[in-house]
């Protein structure tokens, strides 16, 4: 469901799973969970493969903010058009930190 | 799924990738099919939150029958299960909770007002019957609540709606 790479200071995560809904919104909350131990103080989840988002899922992403907080921030990039108009909807625009894409150098891009 | 004098009609087992599956079925069908991106994604996600609302909080004995027509320009959808009755037996309000309170829930009843119109719910003999339209343009976010207080923020929701870019109504 995740793929992990670590770059520079920030790990950035990348979503394979095409949905994040009531089906596997735990388990994503899960994966990241386990992947929080790593070096630096950025996440960068990278949901350009994600198509569809339901409030599940967008209730994960904020408990996954919520882990990781205070050491680590967690960024979201490559939200697709649905996935982008939930966020703004619920206005959790706002609460995250999104990029169109990943940045590509992460260190230079906060 | 069943097609009979233009309603389509399905039933599902109470479970999430039940809930996932049904909503491919009903995308890649007609009227869904044949929606602009926009109305597709609007009833998607209102049927996703609908649905997983029966099969979390309701836990139906049985399955769940959604059934759907194209009324006008709109789409009507009725959906009925035999699960717990909504609480306090009507619908919820669902005003968004402020964002920087980071609720972890409460997305569900906000979403499915702000883009479905027309909601309907009563109970029957055991039966829960939802029904509701997503149309041409849909109702528009409410404001969100702190502290139980709506916050006069209209002119936020006319952000929205222009992100959206959507004939959005002030609430």
């Amino acid at each position: 469901m995740l793929e992990a790479e670590q770059k520079g200071e920030a790990l950035v995560v990348r979503v394979l799973a095409d949905r994040i809904d009531a089906a596997v919104a735990a388990e994503f909350k899960e994966r990241m969970r386990d992947l929080g131990g790593g070096s630096g103080d950025r996440v960068i989840v990278d949901l350009s493969r994600v198509e569809f988002l339901d409030s599940s899922g967008l209730g994960a992403m904020v408990a996954v903010m919520k882990l990781l907080a205070p050491e680590r921030r967690l960024e979201l990039a490559g939200l697709t058009p649905g996935v982008l108009k939930l966020f703004r909807l619920t206005r959790m625009d706002g609460v995250f930190i999104l990029h169109p894409t990943v940045p590509t150098d992460p260190q230079d891009a906060a | 799924m069943r097609r009979d004098g233009g309603e389509t009609g399905l039933v599902l087992d109470s479970h999430p990738l039940a809930v996932r599956a049904a909503l491919r079925r009903l995308l890649d069908a007609p009227p869904l099919d044949g929606l602009d991106e926009e109305a597709r994604w609007r009833a998607e996600l209102v049927l996703a939150e609908v649905l997983n609302n029966v099969v979390v909080h309701g836990q139906p004995r049985g399955r769940i029958v959604v059934r759907l027509r194209l009324e006008g320009e709109a789409l009507a959808f009725r959906i009925s299960d035999q699960g717990l009755p909504l609480p306090g037996g009507r619908l919820p309000k669902g005003v968004l909770q402020a964002p920087d309170t980071l609720s972890e829930g409460g997305f569900g009843w906000p979403l499915i007002r702000a883009l479905a119109s027309d909601l309907e719910y009563r109970r029957a003999e055991g039966v829960n019957h939802l029904s509701f339209r997503i149309g041409p343009a849909c109702p528009g976010p409410e404001p969100p609540r702190r502290d139980g207080l709506r916050q006069a923020a209209a002119g936020k929701a006319g952000v929205v709606a222009a992100a959206l870019g959507n004939p959005f109504q002030a609430p």
